[in-house]
């Protein structure tokens, strides 16, 4: 018997999802905590130790972004949170009170699995306190270490602000970061109002990158919430 | 049982009950039979009289005879089962004493309590307008008072009696003895409002004026010849001034020619008889010539009371015509009513338990008290003026109108007038009740649009809800239709299935699935868009991103058609809702597929205007058909026989919804060349914002 596979707390109340979520991730390995309230999953997130976190924003019981405030107040497990199209405001305030993904429902099981494993690989990175020297997604390459960036054997020279920008992808590939997130980690935390500047140097990094940039390939744009570095 | 119907045999089926039972079953129908041929008679535009039945008609005038007039016109309509109409045909009002206005008020007030009709008629024929008033409402019997002055006053004036007989016609005329208990008809108050002290200075002025000119002239005339000055001294005044002037004028001439001229001068003694005649014309000059002065101005007067008040009512009634919409017609009656009377105007509105309210969101003109409220609820109620100055609860502060309309009474309208007596003028009651009935017709026009525009509105929810239902049912029911069969399938299969029809069936659950899920965000956006509870939320973002993330999301369905993209490099930042506006390029890029053959190219691009950005996404498929270019873009609209293509017509619909939430217009062409294209505009509201540049570095 391999050993138990990573333990995933779902905090859903719908029947139906807890079911085929139940079936999808068990097949995959993935051992199941079930909550059907927001206080018997905080209760179990304290109690159990899950590694990783799937939270419905739409409890009847509490509000999600809450709960994800407070789980956050002692515990960087990370936190998945499942919302609905059009809620992209909820969505933002989930990632901006600490979640670190989300999934828009209705969602696949591939995308579910993919969303879950880059969470706990970055929880396992971050246990480490080291980041890979050099970053490869497809054709794009980034070598951290001596600051270069290439698309296939091309060298792309950016300029210190699209660079920072990727750099800050890279840290967090896979996983979607907000306006708010990428401006303050690019251009500090008095701009964060400055969505625009996000769009602009995105635009000019997918020029540089992107060999469609309409159909970008790497940095994928989410719609009303921010942008998320594909990972291969 | 039987005790109550022999008790009912004794006491109520007598034979007197019975006949009056009869009689009043008769007089209904008559009643009846008379209100339609008077409005077959209105209908047909004829004129004479048809004495079918008996309709009665008392002429009062302003002073206390009538009261007896109407007595005497009760007694005779009882006894002919009759309608009838007490009409007041009213002179100019400044010759009426204040009393005999009373006593008209009183009697029509009276006259009414009777059950009469009552109306009031202005203009200086009397005789005339009674005929008129008589022909048009065909009357059959007039009663007149039988006149109280001297005969020779009729000799001099023409007699309204005489003018009434002989233009009756076929209509009896009635002439009624005035009775003891009346006593003679009080002179008119002399010469209506007294004149001021400055008309009698300017008269003795013009007097003596004429004086000292027959002073210098006496040496070269004759006595006749200063008579003459003075005859046209008296003239000038009497023709300016009123009577009292006249009267002090003639007297004061009539001294000084007798003191001054007449010998032996400086006495008063007169020397000669036939100066005293010369006194007697001077003096009866005077006297015509300002009664003939003062009946001019008063009709004058008159005229231009009738003049603005006329041009008044066509104001409000030209303004009300082009005015749409039920407050705004308020509006515009209350400020016309309140400019013309000069009084507080306040319209009230039943609800929908039939309670006259304030207009919701209107301040009330005046306190309305509970009291107040029931005299207009009353008004409302018997569509008969009632409150200040009117037969009905007049111990109100205001006067309240019906607004009768075709329909009935729609309304009530109260104003206060500045003095509580004013409204009791029958002219000016009379006016009021013109312009409520204008202002009446005018709301009945709006609340009749207003409803009908309601009705619409229903219908027209009615249809859309009826076709939602209809899309709804088919689809959702047929992606419902393939995952219950494909799933089930799945279910009951014990290993016969090979791999790959179980992938098949399994692959079109999920296909069925996806189109279930844009169906039902298609009716969520919409829902949205139409509840007006679409919030935008606009940022300044590079439109590139949003045609991408489209592209991204129906990369699997654009599939058999190549897309390209063509944004200008100088096209500037514009200020978007990406998630939105990233739905509109989604349903005009589905919209591409589905009606365009596969393999055939779409392209989009933008460019840069003075002030927004026109964006074009186009195709090379059939076009729109004729006339549709519109059409395309309502609800549920799909153009005819692409009952295949799938969808349920919202698509077109939700990117209207989302181009003007952000200001902009959307609208379709079909291209030269043939083809589609759907083009909207995005406003650019200034300048975009700055972003910091930097050095190209490394």
């Amino acid at each position: 018997m391999a050993s138990p596979g990573p333990t995933v707390l779902l905090i859903e109340d719908e029947p139906q999802m807890r079911r085929f979520l139940r079936a999808s991730l068990e097949s995959h390995d993935f051992q199941l905590i079930e909550a059907a309230t927001a206080r018997e999953g905080l209760a179990h997130a304290t109690g159990r130790n899950p590694d990783v976190i799937l939270l419905d924003l739409g409890l009847p019981d509490a509000d999600g972004i809450d709960l994800t405030r407070q789980i956050r107040e002692w515990s960087a497990t990370p936190i998945i949170v499942i919302s609905a199209r059009g809620k992209e405001q909820d969505k933002i305030a989930a990632l901006d009170a600490g979640a670190d993904d989300y999934l828009t429902k209705p969602f696949g099981v591939g995308e579910l699995l993919a969303r879950l494993r880059v969470a706990l690989r970055h929880a396992a990175r971050a246990g480490d306190g080291r980041d890979e020297p050099t970053f490869t997604s497809g054709d794009l390459r980034v070598d951290l270490a001596n600051r270069l960036v290439f698309v296939g054997d091309t060298e792309i020279h950016l300029t210190p602000t699209e660079y920072k920008l990727l750099t800050t992808l890279v840290r967090h590939a896979g996983k979607v970061l907000t306006h708010r997130m990428l401006l303050k980690e690019v251009w500090g935390p008095n701009v964060v109002e400055h969505t625009h500047y996000v769009h602009v140097y995105m635009t000019q990094l997918r020029h540089k990158v992107e060999r469609d940039p309409t159909r970008p390939r790497y940095l994928l744009t989410e719609p009303g919430v921010g942008y998320r570095l594909k990972e291969e | 049982m039987p005790e109550q119907a022999a008790h009912a045999v004794d006491q109520f089926f007598r034979k007197g009950n019975l006949i009056a039972l009869r009689e009043l079953a008769l007089r209904r129908t008559a009643e009846r039979v008379d209100a339609q041929m008077r409005t077959y008679m209105q209908e047909h535009g004829i004129h004479a009289t048809w004495p079918a039945g008996e309709r009665l008609l008392v002429c009062i005038g302003p002073n206390p005879a009538g009261a007896h007039l109407v007595r005497a016109g009760k007694r005779m309509a009882t006894s002919l089962k009759c309608d009838w109409i007490v009409l007041c045909v009213e002179p100019p009002a400044q010759r009426i004493s204040p009393a005999d206005r009373a006593a008209l008020v009183e009697n029509l007030q009276m006259a009414q309590e009777l059950g009469a009709q009552t109306a009031t008629l202005g203009g200086r024929s009397v005789a005339e307008e009674v005929l008129a008033y008589a022909r048009s409402n065909n009357i059959t019997k007039i009663i007149v008072g039988k006149p109280t002055h001297p005969r020779w006053r009729d000799k001099l004036f023409g007699s309204l009696l005489d003018h009434l007989v002989r233009g009756s016609g076929d209509v009896d005329v009635y002439v009624i003895t005035g009775e003891a208990e009346e006593g003679p008809v009080p002179r008119r108050a002399g010469g209506g409002q007294p004149a001021p002290a400055a008309e009698y200075l300017r008269a003795a002025a013009v007097i003596l004026l004429c004086t000292a000119v027959n002073v210098v002239v006496f040496r070269f005339l004759s006595l006749t010849d200063v008579a003459m000055v003075y005859l046209l001294g008296v003239g000038l005044v009497a023709s300016r001034y009123g009577r009292g002037p006249s009267l002090l004028a003639s007297f004061l001439s009539i001294g000084l020619f007798d003191v001054l001229f007449v010998p032996p001068r400086f006495t008063f003694e007169v020397s000669d008889v036939r100066y005293l005649l010369t006194f007697g014309v001077m003096l009866g000059i005077a006297l015509v010539i300002s009664t003939l002065t003062l009946r001019i101005r008063e009709q004058a007067v008159t005229a231009r009371d009738r003049e603005r008040r006329t041009a008044a009512l066509y104001a409000m009634s030209r303004e009300l015509a082009g005015t749409r919409g039920v407050s705004e017609l308020i509006a515009v009656a209350t400020r016309h009513l309140e400019e013309t009377f000069g009084a507080a105007v306040q319209f009230l509105l039943p609800d929908a338990n039939g309670r006259v309210e304030i207009p919701v969101g209107t301040p009330p003109a005046f306190p309305l008290s509970e009291k107040e409220r029931s005299v207009a609820q009353w008004a409302f109620d018997h569509g008969r003026a009632a409150g200040a100055g009117t037969t009905t609860l007049g111990g109100a502060a205001a006067v309240y109108l019906p607004l009768s309309a075709a329909a009935g009474v729609i309304g009530v309208v109260g104003l206060r007038l500045p003095e509580a007596t004013a409204s009791q003028e029958p002219v000016q009651q009379r006016h009021l009740e013109t312009f409520a009935a204008q202002a009446g017709l005018a709301l009945e026009r709006a609340i009749l649009a207003e409803r009908a525009q309601r009705e619409q509105v229903e219908i027209e929810a009615e249809r859309l809800r009826t076709s939602l239902l209809s899309s709804l049912s088919h689809d959702l029911r047929t992606p419902l239709g393939a995952i219950s069969g494909a799933a089930s399938s799945l279910l009951e299969d014990r290993g016969a299935l090979v791999e790959a029809t179980r992938r098949d069936l399994l692959s079109s659950i999920v296909d069925a699935v996806q189109r279930m899920n844009r169906l039902i965000g298609n009716l969520l956006d919409m829902i949205r868009v139409e509840s007006g509870s679409l919030q935008v939320q606009k940022e300044w973002q590079p439109l590139e991103e949003t045609v991408g993330v489209a592209l991204i999301r129906l990369e699997e369905r654009l599939r058999s058609h190549p897309v390209t993209v063509s944004l200008p490099p100088d096209l500037p930042l514009v200020p978007l809702d990406g998630v939105l506006i990233e739905q509109v390029f989604v349903n005009l890029l589905e919209n591409a597929v589905k009606y365009t053959p596969p393999g055939t190219p779409v392209e989009i691009s933008a460019k840069p205007a003075e002030g927004f950005v026109l964006v074009d996404v186009a195709d090379r498929g059939p076009g729109i058909p004729a006339g549709e270019e519109t059409r395309i873009f309502d609800k549920f609209h799909r153009v005819a026989g692409d009952a295949g293509a799938g969808g349920i017509g919202l698509g077109l619909t939700i990117c209207r919804g989302v181009v003007t939430a952000h200001g902009g217009r959307i609208w379709a062409e079909n291209r030269p060349g043939g083809g589609a294209v759907f083009r909207f505009t995005l406003p650019l509201e200034g300048p975009p914002p700055a972003v910091p540049s930097e050095n190209p570095v490394e």
